[in-house]
């Protein structure tokens, strides 16, 4: 569904993703785990569209991205959900979700997708006319995963959707997002909390400082003792 | 008299902050001070005037004519300036916005010359008796359209879908991005709309002030002094930063002498930026 | 390297002081007054705008209290405006520096704005002071030829006292470039915050370079007051002043000791000649102003003296060029 090939991203000379390949099937929750700085949010925007200069390829279902203009890439089914939540200050709750259901497509059918959404986090609905400022940092990440949902996506961009919460909430963000999946949503994850990423990705990919050092999936993480010790504390 | 002074005061003021609100809308939006806004209501003038001279269009509803002008004015310039400078340097952003004013302030003198024309309305000088108030025929008929463009501008913005985008757009432009709006679009949509509203205020001005090239240097700082005072961005605030503006300056005008009163807004300026930067209503960013 | 430059500037400053020697035209010599007024004016801005990122539209407050000050000094009490002058410097720098620091917080925009505010209030309290400053009938400056009196029958003796200002102020601001303080005010001016956390004195450093760019801007407006005669609030302190000084140095360009002045060249003689030749056209001149201005910010936002200079390379380093692939050499054009 989603291919990158050989992908630079620049910030000015700085380069901070140093020629990536990765692979996103149909289907699939795919983690991206590094540490600080590692680049993970730098791939997201690329692929979402709000890194300027980016250079290699980016196909998403056969179709060359670098066409496409950030806000154009929503209607194609791409949908990015930043790092911090980024919700919109000062708009409610109810106003929030309504802007992911900006692009045309998804506008048509708000009110079904909106029902759904109040269906997987029922305390959006008690808040809808909440300003999303004063929301508790566990209801701003919900209302940003169910933004983005209103956009109908194919293709989820999570950006460490588990930052400061607490544990048990990280468990039901993780779990809202294996059941997403199962409504047949692909999810490109960027997570620092690796054991959860391990536990709920299909595969994994994980950088360092800008390079790609390994493409795993579960199974052959099994015998490599080496990766498991230094990125995931395993013995 | 305090009470008369203080009615005047937030009818006058009132019309200066319709006059901001275009200003301060276009900030909220596009993150950019508009140095040219007074030469804009210069234009605003003029159309209602000529509007006036020339096919006896009563000012009121000059605004058939002067807004979709200044809309379209306000797009093209969007399109052409003011969006290739949206990530430049502070520098740039003033300083084009300076050039702009300079170039159209100089036109007017150019093609219009640089006498003061003033529009003569017959109820200019009629007033209205309550009680023992007295207001003024003109003032008042300013005041209600005045009213009557915030409630709709602001319902605008509340209910409509791309009222929404632009409130968005206005609090994180990337995150609006991200969620698919096309943000230079919207930008466009928010300076044509600061300029409709321009248009709708100068159509007001022109019933009590004359027009020639400069005025909208007597009005820009005003201007600036409101949308500093309610907060850059903020449409209920240009609103009561216009009615502080109006009745610090009118019961100043009585209490002190005429001349000083100018004084007293840019106090209020200063003030402003020292205390409270982000204004009244406005939000830390 | 710094001992060519300096010799290259003084060399022009001399050349040019002959030059003059040898013009009898009234009109060229007045073309010459003004060009140096206003470099001198422009560089005085620069050092707030261009060095710190102090983007200010007030400038004209300075230049009056400077006009104002040895005027008012010299008709009530005879004072010399040679002494008058830096008597206004001083009380400009002083109002400066209180006043950038109480703006310190304010960015961009918001310092223009507060600024631009002092310009008025300026503005308002020398029309309402009529009992010291005549209001907006304005104070006539008796004409006493003289050299403590800074009067003078000659224009080419103007000419002289003010090259000799720009060539001062421009050595001035050369060194202050060069040296560390200059690298503070960019650090300054490009981030602030990086630059404190650095250990660079930002308050200090700001309300510095704006107390000195005041100081300098009153004593321009203490050399126009002795050379017009005359001084009124609408030709002193409006925004127009306050804008030209920053659109000359814009125009030329706000990096570099060399921009104002390049900026004033351009644009004065253009101004007056416009002024002058199509004179049944009131505002061409300030319409061209806000033409050229607005190419600048939009077509070459580091002004014209990077790309005079790159075009200038061009042709001589044609061998240097060749050496690099394109858009590879780096011409860093900061002077
Ligand atoms: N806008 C930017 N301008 C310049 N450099 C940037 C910018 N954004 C990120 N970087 C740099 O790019 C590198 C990668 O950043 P990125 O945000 O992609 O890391 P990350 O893997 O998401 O880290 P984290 O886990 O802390 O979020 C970092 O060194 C960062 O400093
Ligand atoms: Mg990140």
């Amino acid at each position: 569904m989603l291919k990158l090939k050989n992908v630079d991203v620049l910030y000015g000379k700085f380069m901070a993703v140093k020629q990536v390949s990765i692979n996103v099937k149909k289907g699939e929750i795919v983690a991206l785990i590094g540490s600080n700085g590692a680049g993970k949010s730098s791939l997201l925007k690329a692929v979402s569209g709000l890194c300027s200069s980016v250079k290699g390829e980016l196909i998403f279902e056969d179709q060359d991205l670098k066409s496409y203009k950030c806000h154009d890439r929503v209607c194609e089914g791409i949908i990015h959900v930043p790092e911090g939540r980024k919700l919109f200050p000062r708009l409610t709750v109810m106003e929030n979700l309504q802007m992911g259901a900006y692009s045309k497509k998804a506008r048509s059918s708000s009110k079904e997708t909106l029902a759904k959404i109040f269906q997987i986090f029922p305390r959006l609905e008690e808040r809808k006319n909440q300003l999303a400022y004063s929301l508790s940092g566990g209801e701003q990440q919900m209302c940003a995963i169910g933004r983005g949902l209103m956009s109908l996506p194919k293709l989820l961009l999570l950006d460490e959707p588990s930052l400061g919460l607490a544990p048990n909430l990280v468990k039901l963000v993780f779990d809202t997002v294996k059941a997403i999946n199962k409504e047949g949503i692909t999810i490109l994850l960027a997570e620092q909390n690796s054991t959860m990423s391990l536990k709920y990705s299909d595969r994994f990919y994980i950088l360092e400082s800008g390079n790609m050092v390994n493409e795993q999936s579960k199974d052959s993480l099994a015998s490599d003792a080496d990766i498991k010790k230094k990125y995931f504390g395993l013995a | 008299m305090f009470l008369q002074n203080l009615v005047n005061g937030i009818f006058v003021g009132a019309m200066y902050g319709l006059t901001a609100s275009g200003l301060s809308l276009i900030f909220g939006v596009l993150n950019i001070v508009n140095f040219a806004h007074g030469e804009f209501i210069m234009i605003g003038m003029y159309i209602t005037y000529f509007a006036g001279a020339l096919l006896g269009v009563n000012p009121i509803l000059s605004v058939l004519i002067s807004v979709p002008v200044m809309l379209i004015l306000g797009v093209l310039v969007e399109r052409f300036l003011i969006n290739r400078i949206i990530n430049s340097s502070d520098m740039a952003q003033i300083f084009l916005t300076v050039g702009l004013g300079l170039v159209l302030s100089n036109l007017a003198l150019i093609f219009i010359g640089g006498n003061y024309y003033s529009v003569r309305v017959g109820y200019a000088t009629e007033s209205l008796k309550l009680g023992s108030l007295l207001i003024g025929k003109a003032s008042f008929l300013t005041f209600i359209v005045t009213v009557i463009t915030f409630i709709v501008v602001s319902m605008m913005l509340k209910y409509t879908f791309i009222g929404k985008a632009i409130r968005a757009t206005s609090q994180d432009r990337t995150t609006a991005q991200l969620m698919g709006v096309n943000t230079g679009f919207i930008y466009t949509v928010a300076f044509g709309l600061g300029m409709v509203l321009v248009a709708i205020s100068a159509a007001l001005l022109t019933i009590m002030f004359p027009v020639y090239p400069n005025i909208g240097n007597h009005f820009v700082v005003i201007c600036f002094v409101i949308v500093v005072l309610g907060g850059l961005g903020s449409l209920p605030g240009a609103l009561v930063g216009g009615v502080i503006v109006g009745v610090i300056e009118i019961l100043c005008g009585y209490y002190f002498s005429m001349g000083w009163k100018d004084v007293v807004p840019f106090l209020v300026l200063i003030i402003c930026l020292l205390v409270r930067p982000q204004g009244i209503f406005g939000t830390r960013t | 390297m710094r001992d060519k430059k300096v010799c290259i500037i003084i060399l022009a400053y001399t050349v040019l002081m002959i030059a003059i020697s040898l013009v009898g035209n009234n009109f060229l010599l007045d073309m010459v007054v003004l060009t140096g007024l206003w470099a001198f004016a422009a560089q005085a801005w620069n050092i707030a705008g261009g060095y710190s990122g102090q983007f200010s539209l007030g400038h004209c407050a300075f230049f009056g209290i400077g006009a104002y000050t040895s005027s008012i000094l010299y008709c009530n009490t005879g004072l010399s405006p040679w002494v008058g002058m830096l008597i206004g410097g001083v009380i400009a720098a002083i109002v400066a520096a209180v006043y950038s620091g109480i703006c310190n917080k304010l960015k961009g925009h918001f310092f223009a704005l507060a600024t631009l505010a002092l310009g008025q209030i300026m503005y308002i309290a020398s029309v309402q002071l009529t009992s010291i400053t005549k209001g907006s009938v304005g104070i006539n400056i008796p004409f006493k030829p003289g050299f403590l009196n800074m009067i003078f029958n000659s224009r080419a003796t103007y000419a002289y006292i003010i090259l000799t200002f720009v060539l001062l102020l421009t050595l001035f601001t050369y060194f202050i470039q060069k040296s560390k303080y200059g690298y503070f005010l960019y650090a300054i001016r490009d981030n602030e915050r990086a630059a404190i956390s650095l250990g660079v004195r930002g308050l200090q450093l700001k309300m510095g370079s704006f107390a000195v760019s005041a100081f300098f801007t009153a004593i321009a407006g203490t050399f126009y007051a002795q050379y017009i005669l005359f001084i009124d609030p609408d030709s002193l302190l409006v925004l127009f002043l306050a804008v030209q000084m920053a659109i000359i140095a814009i125009i030329g360009g706000t990096g570099s000791y060399l921009g104002p002045l390049l900026g004033s060249v351009i644009l004065i003689p253009l101004s007056m000649l416009l002024r002058a030749k199509i004179n049944f056209v009131s505002g061409l001149d300030n319409l061209i102003y806000g033409l050229i201005l607005m190419a600048v910010v939009l077509f070459l936002p580091d002004g014209l003296l990077p790309f005079i200079l790159k075009i200038f390379k061009n042709r001589t380093g044609k061998k240097a060029m060749e050496k690099y692939p394109k858009g590879e050499l780096n011409l860093d054009a900061k002077v």
